[in-house]
């Protein structure tokens, strides 16, 4: 054989070797999995007190999910969203921000998280945020709980929480933050 | 050539071995449950090292086991592990089902982290930890979230649930009566 035919045999080896590994890698990676999360339940005020930032804003996009190993030593997937704020109610944030959702699909990684909060491209909302870990981005304080449809109804804007069928002005919100001396 | 095929064979298998290992594979997610007529299901707490909670876990298991339907819980080791794990956040306690991808995706492995963040009763004069394993093992048996009950997905102070017919009902339903 000659030198060439035997570089390109060998190329197609350890080609062939990428592959299978990084194909075997994500298999290793592969579940689909459900979590459930028992909350405590969280008032308004709670959810001000907890949270570093609530904001009503704009859903602009999803970046993508991230996967990563949890506190618990369990494998996670998290979606990404890039939300833009349209008024800080507490807190100083502005323009663009991330926020994670837990659940999501990664490679061959499936995670259903149950009453994780959903945002869809162009929503508005109002969330209760919280930094999450040390990422520099930001996670819906009490999961579902911190997460409101901001809806306009004769000139005013009124957060709706659909599962907890509540409903609030953004006075009311107002006085809720300020209630908590936070 | 020869010496070529034999490298090839012996690091394929090494390769497949590697990536296939402590693989847990997926499925659909609809309809899915412990398989068997009669799932026993093997709860591991060897990782709480609280006994008023190992205790409490037990009584949650036997709960389940005298709901009246074909399944029961048992303690022993296994991977279906219940861990005790500290986070900042708003979370008691998280269930994570695994499944298999052969036979009807079934349940394969169930794990519960109880977040220590959190006081629960005992010792505290918290969230009631009866009622919080109460729900995780109802989730285990692949209960959802309800609008109100043990299935509820938000626990207040002091608040405690029982297994309610409709629990019951769900389970008997899912694994067939006793």
């Amino acid at each position: 054989m000659t030198t060439k035919k035997q570089l390109i045999r060998i190329g197609i080896i350890i080609v062939s070797f990428a592959v299978v590994f990084l194909v075997g890698r994500e298999v290793f990676y592969a579940r689909n999995a459900t979590r459930s999360s028992l909350q405590i339940q969280m008032s308004g005020q709670d959810l001000a007190k907890n949270s570093t930032a609530i904001v009503s804003a704009t859903v602009e996009k999803s970046l993508g999910t991230i996967r990563f190993t949890d506190a618990n030593g369990e494998i996670m997937v998290n979606t990404r969203w890039q939300i833009s704020v349209d008024k800080a109610y507490k807190g100083s944030m502005t323009g663009s921000e991330i926020v994670q959702i837990p659940g999501g699909r990664y490679g061959l990684t499936e995670i259903i998280v149950e009453d994780a909060a959903t945002l869809a491209e162009g929503e508005k909302v109002l969330l209760y945020l919280s930094p999450f870990e040390n990422s520099g981005e930001y996670q819906i304080t009490g999961m579902f709980q911190g997460r409101y449809d901001a809806v306009t109804q004769n000139g005013q804007t009124i957060f709706q929480q659909p599962e907890l069928k509540i409903s609030k002005t953004a006075v009311e919100l107002e006085q809720e933050i300020k209630a908590t001396g936070v | 050539m020869l010496k070529y095929k034999s490298v090839f064979r012996i690091f394929a298998v090494f390769v497949i071995f590697a990536a296939f290992s402590n693989c847990a594979m997926a499925y659909n997610y609809a309809g899915y449950k412990w398989g068997g007529s009669w799932p026993v299901v093997t709860v591991n707490y060897s990782q709480v090292y609280v006994t008023a909670w190992r205790n409490i876990i037990t009584t949650a298991e036997n709960n389940w086991n005298g709901a009246g339907a074909r399944f029961t819980f048992q303690n022993g080791s296994s991977n279906n592990n219940i861990t005790v794990t500290y986070q900042n956040n708003s979370t008691l306690a998280t269930t994570t089902i695994y499944r298999q991808w052969w036979g009807g995706g079934n349940v394969s492995r169930c794990t519960v982290a109880i977040n220590s963040y959190q006081t629960f009763n005992p010792p505290y004069n918290g969230y009631n930890l009866a009622t919080v394993m109460r729900h995780e093992f109802g989730h285990w048996l692949v209960l959802n979230h309800t609008g109100y009950g043990l299935m509820q997905p938000s626990l207040g102070v002091g608040q405690i649930f029982q297994i309610g017919t409709d629990d019951r009902n769900g389970i008997r339903f899912i694994y067939g009566a006793s």
